[in-house]
């Protein structure tokens, strides 16, 4: 369990640079994030949550040429990993597992009046 | 590009930013700077920037401290000490001087710092001790102004009654005011105390630890009385409880019992009032009713100011007090912090000029300097061994090894020898305290406190920068490429530097050695002066008790024994702080003709028993009547007045006449810090102490035999006696623990300096062994490598005694002219001075140097 350490936030970007599959860096992982979930990214947390999955081994990545609508700089696409996907599935799975375990009654909460 | 994102941000992003992040991140920033843009205008971009960058602010994203390729710390510094570990090896000598060199070094900063900290606390133990400040009197004479404690005792009610800046005020009268011994008696015990007299604030002005009363009414009523809790021991036994029992006393002044109110625990020793028991200052002045005018001045007046007073303005307002409360009143009053007084008790027309206060910034520069001596060794000795070491610096820094981590490297060995040496010069301290105490006359004891430790740490870490930088800096430094093509050969530059620092080590030495020389001389001219009296074989007590009224029979009966010499009534005891008076009126004095004569009252036989020497007439004697009218003067008095053959002559002392009998030939009755004045001396009506001069050889039994006549005569008291030698030369104390100090700090400063010495000479006949072996196969002699060998070291010795000896002749007048009567300045003491560090030095190096000249050269040149 303790194996892959993934947290909700880390997930998202997992989940989303696969979604990007061939096109995710920075700027379209954060459009995508904010498009789809509707929550505001910052560059900066987003930043830290690529370098420590890139560090836990989850993501690789590489640099593109500079372009000139990006003053020079280049892009660095992601993309997952074997071990980053197999962490994915994994966190995927206990989710899974956690959801079939809870008893139908316990969502039945229509009744429940607090 | 048309539109640019916030400079400053954009730099600040660039500067903090881990570079392996910073151009993909940077492009995004830009890319969306771009975006927003053409969404919401420049500003919003501008600002969604800046808050972006400032986002992007957190420790994943900002590169490490230390540089961008993790170093291994740990591993560098396991390196450094290893090799630290291997050069010490390899050079034992070096280590070893550099060792014995620092710790000795180390070991007398710390004894200092301890001494230092210890008069530092002096009195600061005080609560108020920041406010306390003690009313100084400036007396206004003809001859200059006389600084003194004692004030009027009406003073201090009158200042906390009409300035408002006075919180609290006490008048003290301090212990030995009074004279003789005060004595307190309870149900017949009988206890000889150091009797001090207060006014009701004292005990809270001062914070003297109570154990038993209330600060505030412990001395309210005037026949209370506070008891130190040894007393009340002695006294009462650890059973009965003090408070509220009567003590007696009966003497000529004080005649009545008090009641015990408080109990104080004994004042620490760094406290300069030490005191028994404390009176009621209203006790003193029912029993001395003329101490209660403004014109007379007795007690010391403490004031603790409330915290907006400005003291040096209250002191400018105070200087003419007393004058306003008596009319015509001339002399002055200032105010000194009272903690300051044990440090700065020095005055000079009023002024204060110094005091102790000198002595500890004295030992304080001497021992930085033998520090200082001893981290010159080690640069010394480092940078010679450079040479030995050239190979492996040219290979770490073909390796890329950056001049940082070389100074590390050395920086490293340093401090690990400081390390090594802060533990035997902690060891060396702990050793040398009780001997150390002896010499400063002082009972430090080492509590480990944080102050202490950091101290120690500061000093160690202070030492190991000040030995390891400039090695450190100059190893570093050198070419790789000269390395290995062996140009490097010791440049001009460095070889003057070591040079300068060696004669930088024997200047201070010699320094030291000619200022011991001549302390010690001083000191010795001191105690074998001629005084004008014999103070050998001379004891004398307190005239107290039944004495008063049977010293006549009590002289008797010692003249008896066989053993005693002589004895008489003494009002003073030559040691200083006496009564003068300008009240003497003679035939021809004119009338601004002011002369201040001391007063010293004597007994019958006093001057035969102290051996003053007679210039003419005789002196008192008890078996002609009418000698109470007689008069004698030293020679110095008949001078000043001017008087020719004086003997019969009468002159007027205090209005009554008086013959003259003898004239004394001068003697000192003052510190030697002073000259010989005008004195006279007339028979006293009854001294307050007996002065016996005993036959030499057998003291002890003579004593003994004293002590029972004295038992005899005063029952109940016991016999405190003191030898006059040893009194007279505890005069000079604070001058014999100078020399005494001095000796031991200039002999470890030359030592440490020949431990150097001999370290280079080592370098040097070794590094120069083949070129030694091959002028010797050639015929050089011994003689001729000796002295090719010393020739560059003598030569610095020279010039260190030609730097250093001015310097010390102007050091030592100036100390010198603090004594009236001094030695004079000879240049033997220099030649003297020059010739022992050049012999110290000569003997030094010739260890090494005959070593090195004998060596068979077939040894020094087989290995090629």
């Amino acid at each position: 369990m303790k194996k892959f350490q993934l947290g909700e936030f880390e997930e998202v970007v997992m989940l989303t640079v696969g979604i990007l599959y061939e096109n995710a860096y920075g700027v379209s992982i954060k459009k995508e994030i904010e498009t789809r979930l509707s929550r505001k990214v910052s560059v900066g947390a987003l930043q830290s949550a690529l370098k420590r999955l890139e560090d836990k081994g989850y993501l690789r990545s590489h640099d593109s040429d500079a372009t000139p609508e990006r003053a020079g700089r280049p892009k660095r696409f992601f993309k997952i990993t074997a071990l980053g996907k197999e962490a994915m599935q994994h966190s995927k799975e206990t989710r899974n597992q956690l959801w079939d375990s809870i008893p139908d009654v316990a969502l039945d909460v229509k009744f429940i009046i607090a | 590009m048309k539109n640019r994102p916030p400079k400053l941000f954009l730099k600040f992003f660039q500067w903090f930013c881990h570079p392996g992040l910073q151009k993909p991140i940077e492009g995004d920033l830009m890319e969306l700077y771009e975006e927003r843009i053409k969404d919401g205008g420049k500003k919003k971009a501008d600002l969604k920037f800046i808050r972006d960058v400032l986002l992007l602010f957190r420790p994943s994203i900002i590169k490490p401290a230390d540089g961008t390729y993790r170093i291994n710390n740990y591993g560098m510094l396991k390196h450094n000490v290893k090799l630290a570990f291997r050069s010490f090896k390899r050079f034992k000598t070096s280590f070893t001087i550099n060792l014995i060199g620092l710790s000795t070094g180390l070991a007398s900063v710390f004894l200092i710092y301890l001494w230092i900290t210890d008069e530092l606390s002096v009195d600061k133990f005080h609560m108020h001790e920041k406010y306390i400040y003690q009313v100084m009197h400036n007396i206004h004479m003809p001859d200059g102004i006389m600084t003194i404690e004692p004030t009027p005792a009406l003073l201090g009610q009158s200042l906390e009654d009409e300035i408002s800046e006075v919180e609290m005020a006490a008048s003290v009268l301090p212990v030995g005011s009074y004279g003789s011994d005060r004595i307190i008696q309870y149900e017949g015990k009988k206890l000889k105390v150091l009797d001090q007299y207060a006014s009701e604030r004292f005990f809270q002005v001062f914070s003297f630890e109570l154990l038993r009363g209330d600060r505030a009414t412990v001395l309210a009523a005037e026949e209370n009385v506070a008891i130190s809790d040894e007393i009340a021991e002695r006294l009462f036994g650890s059973e009965i409880d003090p408070v509220g029992k009567i003590i007696e006393v009966t003497s000529e002044d004080i005649n009545q019992s008090f009641k015990i109110t408080g109990v104080f625990k004994k004042p620490p020793l760094n406290s300069t009032q030490n005191f028994d028991i404390v009176f009621t200052l209203e006790t003193f002045l029912k029993h001395h009713s003329h101490i209660r005018e403004w014109g007379n001045s007795d007690p010391g007046t403490y004031l603790v100011l409330n915290e907006k007073a400005d003291p040096t303005e209250l002191s400018e307002r105070l200087r003419d007090y007393v004058s306003t409360k008596l009319t015509g009143y001339r002399h002055k009053l200032f105010l000194q912090k009272y903690s300051d007084r044990y440090l700065n008790g020095s005055y000079e027309n009023g002024v204060v000029v110094g005091g102790r206060i000198q002595y500890v910034q004295i030992f304080s520069i001497v021992a930085t300097l033998v520090l200082l001596i001893a981290c010159i060794n080690f640069m010394n000795l480092s940078t010679a061994r450079a040479s030995r070491r050239l190979k492996e610096i040219g290979v770490k820094k073909a390796m890329g090894a950056k001049r940082a981590s070389l100074m590390a490297q050395h920086l490293t060995e340093a401090f690990l020898m400081t390390f090594i040496a802060i533990g035997l010069a902690v060891m060396i301290s702990v050793l040398v305290l009780p001997y150390f105490n002896t010499l400063t006359g002082k009972a430090i004891q080492v509590d480990i406190t944080w102050d202490l430790l950091r101290s120690v740490a500061v000093i160690g870490a202070l030492t190991a920068v000040l030995a390891g930088s400039y090695p450190a800096l100059y190893l570093s430094g050198f070419d790789p490429i000269k390395i290995f093509k062996g140009k490097i050969t010791g440049s001009i530059g460095e070889l003057w530097a070591r040079r300068g620092l060696v004669i930088f080590q024997f200047c201070i030495s010699i320094l030291l050695v000619s200022s011991i020389l001549i302390i010690s001389s001083q000191v010795d001219f001191i105690q074998n002066k001629n005084l004008g009296f014999k103070k050998d074989h001379v004891i004398y007590f307190n005239s107290d008790g039944e004495l008063k009224k049977t010293s006549e029979v009590f002289l008797e009966a010692l003249k008896n024994e066989s053993a005693v010499i002589n004895a008489g009534m003494f009002g003073h005891d030559l040691l200083g702080g006496m009564g003068t008076t300008s009240g003497i009126d003679w035939e021809g004095k004119g009338p601004d003709e002011f002369i201040q004569f001391g007063n010293l009252e004597v007994g019958f036989d006093l001057i035969e028993t102290f051996g003053f020497e007679l210039a003419a007439g005789r002196t008192f004697s008890s078996e002609r009547s009418n000698e109470n009218t007689k008069i004698l003067f030293n020679e110095k008095a008949i001078e000043a007045m001017g008087l020719e053959d004086p003997i019969g002559k009468i002159v007027s002392l205090w209005g009554r006449e008086r013959e003259i009998i003898g004239v004394v030939k001068n003697f000192h009755f003052e510190s030697l810090h002073k000259e010989i004045r005008p004195c006279f001396l007339q028979l006293g009506s009854g001294g307050s102490s007996i002065v016996v001069r005993i036959a030499g050889g057998d003291e002890l039994r003579t004593i003994e035999r004293i002590n029972e006549i004295y038992r005899e005569h005063n029952p109940g008291l016991s016999f405190d006696f003191k030898f006059f030698d040893q009194e007279y030369d505890a005069l000079y104390q604070s001058e014999q623990q100078i020399a005494d100090l001095s000796k031991a700090f200039g002999v470890i400063a030359i030592l440490v300096s020949c431990l150097g010495l001999f370290g280079l000479v080592a370098f040097t006949s070794e590094k120069r062994q083949k070129e030694i072996g091959i002028r010797k196969v050639l015929g050089s002699s011994e003689y001729n490598l000796i002295l090719l060998l010393t020739s560059d070291f003598s030569k610095m010795i020279g010039a260190a005694i030609i730097i250093s000896l001015p310097l010390s002749y102007i050091l030592m007048r100036h100390w010198l002219d603090s004594f009236a009567y001094r030695i004079p300045l000879d240049i033997w003491f220099f030649v003297i001075a020059g010739t022992f560090s050049m012999l110290v030095a000569w003997t030094t190096m010739s260890f090494q140097t005959l070593k090195t000249a004998k060596a068979n050269p077939v040894k020094a040149l087989k290995y090629e």
